[in-house]
């Protein structure tokens, strides 16, 4: 009797996994065809708002990707780094003082028919430059902005000063010009917290191939394909639908075993599993957040650290090639360090590697220091008479806690240095410690930290220009920094790369900061979708989305 | 009994506020909520003060908690500091997934660990009572977050060999999880890898408790005298044994209970589950103290109330209790 029971039980939940299995297979069948599930790896937070616009509250990079498909602008950035026209068809620069004159193409419109007009690049201005929502926004450039003037499809610019790198200031998803016939009058920090929506009507709004048509804090954003269109080819998609994946571990199971469609990750040696696997394809670039070394020439630093030889010796004595092989050379064979503070690689002809020349050397860094009479201690690391004083070369190096790569990455710079006779002290620490006490404070010798860069080398000028807000190392050339805010005035693209050339060649020998490496971006999606190609900048994988098909 | 009650909620009461109190000074302290703005180089130092006087992150501790108490009293715990989204609706629905992920965990563990303890115990030194302790061993020295990872390969493994998918490996739901039966297959299919992993602890510990219990009651002269009277073993063992040993055990089930709803941190994020631990630990990695401090308040409080259903339930199963 016990044992018929016993089957019994088993016999029932043997049925009951064939019936979820089953079931399951028919949900797959009907989401399959014009529908794309995307994994994404921020979202649905309890800090989380949509209207990036507030780019305080709302400008993480997951932002810009589920809006870019919904909320055009000027300009997309595109995977070469070059900003390709999106709602204008021209534009004209003019100097002294600098005014720009954008030209809106005929058929922009927005989902409720209105065209997209002046009125809503001026409502845009007016919207960041509110003083209601100084604490909301980040006016960098905009609050140069003298006044923007237009009510048809001419928008004219006028600067109070030039600023070289306006582009950046009309990014699709990042800085998207607003509907100013809906949103005029409404509150900019709440309207678009769970919708991008007309409020007096709830229903989505957008200038995209897509609309945002479902926000779940829980669950992820639906897009749904715009059925007014937009200004450019109709999608090919009927839904994207980006859920929310947080963990990497989670995210690799999931595309392995095609829960979903596609995975943007961050850099981890886990997806090296990925690699290989049938049914799946990986496109990996560089991208446009470069990990450094921050050296502290301030007094609260190691004084030998204000020596100009003294931070060679120790660019000589990492082997940053060897480092970013070990980090990365599994997941992408063809990453090399970088050797220019202002442009990358992907940027062709501006990119010179000045910084090449300082290629892994220890025998030429302890010359170095000998030349400058250094001696060699007895535990394996040189002393230097700086001002009077006995100074080892030992320096605390900082970065964040908890996190793998640079952990690892530290053991190999440790050893690396050690063999040069400079010795190198873990001081990892919180990453509110390291970013809002030690940096701002500029309490520490060496810090290893990101930097979250666009296309445009503008965003560097406050970092390495005399008191500089991101100066975090107390470097100053006066004559540098002169060019630095240059760079800024001058609006003829070739002449601004030369100066910008020319300040990176004085650099690479003053090593104000020692540039590592780009952080590859990762796009891993099934084989069956077309039109993907992954863009490594700010403006991320969505940039070309209307061209996404299964 | 009342007394005891009104007793127990105002001694919680000092215990809440200091406990509000230190991990607010803690958060704040050891946070930076404006790390990512102090990143971008491009925004100044005005620009940061100004950010910081409008959030009063430069207002000392004290004063940011009271202004937090306030809110946390009048408005509903209030909103987080960026983004302005109201804190109570949030908190509410994350509690409510994670209430399906306890409530299915406790019921399969309390039914299968009671059920093995009391085999073990009526079976003691068999092979079955060996078996169920090695498991008992290995399900306690097993990391939660290894076998939410093993069974997320497991399921995937099978899915790409045989093409059958049995469970999911993350998320509350489906892309389009249907209604009705549809809804809830999809739900269960999801929750199942969570509860298994969260269950083998559970079955572990109860299974352990359980048959040290009955063993205990097993002993008693009055069970002696039942089986003198000539009882069947099986009247003797349900009607007298069982009630009696699920005393300690009722009381450490509603102890579980409470501590689990803070403490499904590693399996909800693994599975990406949204659920309170999940939601504290993304609060906590945007350094935001307010929802943070509105998720230790109904974690403390389950925790409280649960202990006190324990001790009231204690002196209702066993009458030589009087709570008083």
């Amino acid at each position: 009797m016990r044992l018929n029971r016993l089957w019994l039980i088993v016999g029932l939940v043997v049925a009951a996994l064939a019936l979820a299995a089953n079931g399951s297979s028919g949900r797959q069948r009907a989401s399959a065809g014009g529908s794309l599930t995307f994994g994404a790896e921020q979202g649905g937070g309890p800090d989380w708002c949509l209207n990036s616009t507030m780019s305080v509250d709302c400008g993480e990079f997951w932002n810009v990707v589920y809006e870019t498909p919904v909320l055009r602008s000027a300009f997309v950035l595109t995977p070469k780094f070059t900003y390709k026209l999106d709602l204008i068809s021209k534009y004209t620069v003019q100097q002294n003082p600098q005014r720009i004159t954008l030209y809106i193409r005929k058929n922009a419109k927005w989902s409720d028919g209105v065209p997209v007009t002046g009125k809503d690049f001026r409502f845009l201005w007016q919207t960041i430059m509110n003083p209601a929502y100084k604490d909301h926004v980040d006016t960098t450039g905009w609050r140069q902005v003298r006044t923007v003037t237009g009510n048809g499809k001419v928008v004219k610019i006028i600067f109070r000063t030039p600023f070289a790198d306006w582009k950046d200031l009309l990014i699709a998803g990042a800085a998207p010009v607003l509907p100013q016939h809906v949103l005029q009058g409404t509150n900019q920090t709440t309207v678009w917290n769970t919708c991008i929506c007309d409020p007096k009507t709830g229903k989505p709004i957008g200038d995209g191939p897509f609309l945002l048509t479902k926000y779940d804090p829980s669950g992820g954003i639906t897009l749904q394909k715009n059925p007014a269109g937009w200004y450019g080819k109709p999608a090919k998609l009927s839904t994207i639908q980006f859920v929310y994946l947080t963990n990497t571990n989670t995210e690799i199971e999931q595309i392995r075993g095609r829960e979903i469609d596609v995975i943007y990750p961050q850099p981890q040696q886990s997806l090296s599993d990925l690699k290989g696997q049938s049914g799946l394809r990986i496109q990996s670039s560089l991208g446009t957040t470069w990990e450094h070394i921050d050296i502290q020439q301030g007094p609260q630093g190691n004084p030998v650290a204000k020596q100009q030889w003294a931070r060679q010796a120790l660019t000589l004595s990492l082997d940053r090639a060897a480092t970013v092989k070990a980090l990365f050379g599994q997941l992408n064979s063809g990453l090399k360090p970088l050797n220019n503070l202002f442009y990358f690689p992907n940027q062709g002809k501006a990119y010179v590697p000045h910084w090449s020349k300082w290629s892994y050397n220890p025998t030429k860094a302890e010359s170095l220091m000998k030349a400058h009479g250094c001696t060699k201690g007895g535990d394996g690391y040189y002393r230097c008479t700086i001002g009077g004083a006995s100074t080892k070369m030992t320096f605390s190096f900082e970065s964040t806690r908890g996190n793998r790569l640079r952990e690892l990455a530290f053991t190999f710079l440790q050893d690396q240095a050690k063999k040069a006779g400079i010795e190198l002290v873990n001081n990892f620490k919180p990453a509110g410690t390291v970013f809002g006490s030690d940096l701002p404070n500029h309490t520490f010798d060496l810090a290893m930290y990101a930097f979250v860069s666009t296309a445009d080398p503008g965003g560097r000028v406050p970092t390495y220009k005399c008191g500089g807000a991101s100066n975090f190392g107390l470097y100053c050339n006066p004559k540098t920094s002169k060019m630095l805010l240059q760079t800024d005035k001058i609006l003829v693209p070739t002449k601004r790369t030369a100066l910008f050339e020319k300040i990176d060649s004085i650099f690479s020998n003053e090593i104000p900061a020692i540039p590592l490496y780009q952080k590859p971006t990762f796009l891993v999606y099934k084989s069956g979708i077309k039109g993907m190609v992954d863009n490594p900048n700010s403006q991320g994988p969505t940039w070309n989305v209307e061209n996404w098909s299964k | 009994m009342l007394t005891y009650i009104i007793r127990r909620l105002l001694y919680s009461i000092p215990v809440l506020v200091t406990t509000s109190f230190l991990i607010f000074t803690f958060v704040s302290v050891t946070g930076d909520p404006l790390a990512r703005l102090r990143a971008n180089p491009r925004i100044t130092v005005a620009e940061i003060r100004s950010v910081e006087h409008a959030k009063r992150l430069d207002r000392p501790v004290i004063i940011r908690y009271g202004f937090w108490v306030r809110d946390a009293a009048t408005k509903e715990f209030g909103t987080t500091m960026f983004g302005n989204n109201r804190i109570w609706p949030q908190l509410k629905r994350v509690l409510g997934h994670t209430l399906q992920l306890l409530v299915t965990v406790q019921i399969l563990a309390i039914l299968i660990g009671v059920s093995i303890g009391v085999l073990s115990a009526i079976r003691q030194y068999s092979l079955f009572d060996y078996s169920m302790t090695a498991f008992s061993f290995i399900g306690f020295a097993m990391p939660v977050f290894w076998l939410a990872l093993v069974l997320q390969v497991i399921f995937t493994n099978i899915y790409l060999k045989w093409h059958v998918r049995i469970f999911y490996t993350a998320r509350l739901s489906s892309v389009n999880p249907g209604h009705g039966l549809h809804f809830l297959l999809d739900r269960g299919q999801h929750l199942a890898l969570p509860v298994m992993t969260l269950v083998t602890l559970e079955i572990a510990a109860y299974s352990r408790y359980m048959r040290a219990s009955m063993l205990e009651v097993i002993g008693s002269d009055y069970v002696r005298t039942a089986r003198a009277k000539g009882l069947v073993e099986r009247r003797v063992i349900l009607k007298h044994v069982l009630r009696n040993a699920l005393i300690p055990v009722a009381t450490v089930a509603a102890l579980g209970f409470g501590a689990l709803f803070g403490g499904a941190i590693v399996t909800e994020t693994i599975f990406t589950l949204d659920g309170m631990g999940y939601y504290f630990i993304t609060t906590l990695q945007s350094s935001d103290p307010y929802p943070v401090m509105a998720w230790l308040m109904v974690t403390a409080t389950m925790v409280i109330v649960f202990n006190l259903i324990a001790d009231i339930a204690y002196g209702f199963l066993d009458p030589r209790i009087r709570l008083g």
